[in-house]
Parts: C-alpha cells; structure tokens; sequence
C-alpha cells in the first residue's frame, strides 16, 4: 500500500520546465496567475511568478516566487515552457526585450489561450483586422511560448492560500 | 538624423470578407496611420534631415510618398513578398540594421507599435522615451495628438515625386535568412460575426 502512495506521489511531482508569470510594477494581475495555475495543472508544471509583484503571487496559485535577477536569467536558468505576460506597457516592455534577446515572437495581445496537454502548445486567439477575423497563432516549435494577454480578457481571480510556496533567488 | 519608422497597415475600408474560407483578404493597398503621420510631423518640426524607413512589400510606395509629401526627405522602402507576415521581430531586426547603417541617432516611432519599439531598443542599445521625456539618442513614441499633419498642398505633392525612393530587398541587408522568418504560426482564421 505504500508503495502505491509513493507511486502516486511520484506521479504526481511537477515535471522541469514550468509555466512562469511576469507580474509587472502596476496592479497586480491576479487573473494572470489564475491562467497560469490552470496552464501548470493541464501539463503538471510548477508555476513561477517572477517580476516586481511575484512576492504578491503566492496567494493566488504561484507555486515559486522569484527574487532577484533578470527575465531573462531566470528563462537561461530554469528553461521554462511557457512565459506568460498581461498587456500593460510595463509586461510589454519586458516581454518584447525577452523576445529580441532569445529570437522568439510575441503571441497576442490574446484574448483567449489555452494549452493542449498533448503537445504542451499554446493556442492564442488574437484580433485581427479592427476585430473583424480572429487568428488563432502558436509558437510553432519554438520555446519558450511568450503570451501576451489582454488584462480585460483574463479570468477572474480566485484566493488560492492553501498552497505550499517556495522562494527562489536567482 | 531623424529616422521615422513607418508601419504600412491595412486599409479597414476596403477588405473583402470571404465566409467560405474564414478569412479577410485586403482589396487595396496598406495606409499610413494617423499616429504615424503625427510621427512624421514631429520630426520635420524638430529639423534637420528626416529618413522614413518601411519596411513592406513594392506595393508600398505610395505610402513612401505619402511620407515625402508630408515633408520627410527621404524615404528607404525594404521590400520583401513575404512581409506582411512579418512580426514584431523581424521587422525590429531589420529596422535595427537600418538604423545602424544609416547612423540614425534619433527614432520616431507611434506610440501604438511599443512591442517594436522595445525590441529596437534591445537590439541597438537606445534608450525609450517621449518627445517630453528629451532627445538623442532615443527612440521617441509619439501619440496620434502630439503633433497634427499638415494637410499635403499639391506643391508638396508635386515636391515629393522628385524625392527620393531608396529601395532595399530585405534579402540584401546581410541579415542571415533565418532572421526573416517568424517565430509564430497562424493555424487558423475564422471570421467574426456582426
């Protein structure tokens, strides 16, 4: 019997990689992390909050909280899948910079996205043409995924205090 | 040296909606945006020589023209049959090779486009800022309401058809071929209900 509850233990320990969230200096995007949390739980990832507001992610659905260093310190380091930004000037700046420095497109600003378990591929929905198409874009095999997400189109928070948080100094 | 960076966007008044497949198709050739005319009016407010750089397919001149017309001296077009595919990081790859070859030290760019402008930043080194926030060298986002374009008389017009086109294929700017490819893939379009 406990050979089945380790069993399951190990089953159920996050995989390397990781889903990582930019909280940038304005309001904190809880409805950013609440995505994050639902992407970490679809491929069995740890989500990372990391930015000037990552300390306030904890409660929220983050399972590590960065300090210090860069973005782009903390992508060379732990290789995470998926980036995932809000639509602020702040996030944008961040993740367009991440962009340039890695060779890596920006996906959005998305109004929907979601991740297929199967291949770990993140489908952004974008508008296009003053709103009258919307595309749906992929990073295609290039990693990690940047997401860009329009703030008014991300789900509502939810409280996630129960969760067990660990801090990471890069 | 002023260089404005002018994106050539679609003309929403004259798209063809096309339900079999899902998609909208562009019937005419791409514009200049407002933001980008007002870009256009500050740097020839702020003196000196004023270089347009587009970076679009040979459909593109007029637009080049437009840009001429509205007082810019020069215009470079780096044209390739794939850019309106390009994104925010192929074309901030080529505009940072243009701005290292033409030793622009001053960038305006509309403020609408701050995922180019960032990346431009990252790839030459300048700085971000607003025309408020001072000058060179720097890239300044400008909004639509910071500086109002004069209406082009037919003498400016007439003027810019004697200006100067330089055409570059983006091909030829030494950019190894992979730096032109997107690092995204559209895998489907449908269309939006009225």
């Amino acid at each position: 019997m406990s050979d089945w509850l380790d069993l399951y233990a190990l089953e159920a320990e996050p995989r390397p990689g990781g889903v990582a969230i930019y909280l940038s200096a304005g309001d904190l995007s809880r409805g950013l992390v609440r995505l994050g949390r639902h992407f970490g739980d679809a491929l069995g990832a740890y989500v990372f909050a990391i930015g000037p507001r990552s300390k306030e992610a904890a409660g929220w659905g983050a399972d590590r909280v960065v300090e210090g260093g860069s973005l782009r310190s903390f992508v060379e380091k732990f290789a995470p899948e998926i980036v995932l930004f809000d639509a602020s000037d702040g996030s944008i700046e961040q993740a367009a910079r991440l962009g340039q420095q890695l060779g890596r497109s920006l996906l959005g600003p998305a109004f929907e996205a979601a991740v297929d378990p199967s291949t770990r591929l993140v489908v952004a929905k974008i508008r296009t043409y003053g709103g009258r198409q919307i595309e749906e874009v992929t990073a295609g095999e290039w990693r990690p995924q940047l997401i860009v997400m329009e703030r008014e189109s991300l789900p509502p928070a939810q409280e996630d205090t129960g969760r067990r948080v660990e801090s990471i100094r890069i | 040296m002023i260089l404005v960076y002018v994106e050539p966007i679609p003309d929403l008044n004259d798209l063809a909606i096309s339900k079999s497949q899902g998609r909208v198709f562009e019937r005419g050739k791409r514009v200049m945006g407002p933001a980008t005319e007002a870009a256009i009016a500050s740097a020839v407010r702020l003196g000196g020589e004023q270089l347009g750089l587009i970076v679009g397919t040979d459909d593109d001149t007029g637009i080049a023209r437009r840009g001429l017309a509205l007082g810019l001296n020069r215009v470079i077009l780096v044209a390739h049959a794939e850019a309106r595919e390009f994104d925010g990081l192929v074309r901030a790859r080529i505009a940072a090779r243009m701005i290292r070859e033409t030793g622009a030290r001053l960038v305006l760019i509309e403020s609408g486009l701050a995922e180019v402008a960032f990346r431009i930043s990252e790839a030459t080194g300048l700085r971000v800022g607003s025309l408020s926030s001072g000058l060179e060298p720097a890239i300044l986002r400008v909004g639509e309401s910071s500086t109002r374009p004069r209406i082009p008389s037919a003498i400016d017009i007439v003027h810019a058809a004697k200006k100067e086109i330089v055409r570059r294929s983006a091909d030829s700017l030494g950019l190894p071929a992979d730096d032109l490819i997107p690092r995204r893939v559209v895998r489907a379009t449908r269309l939006v209900q009225p």
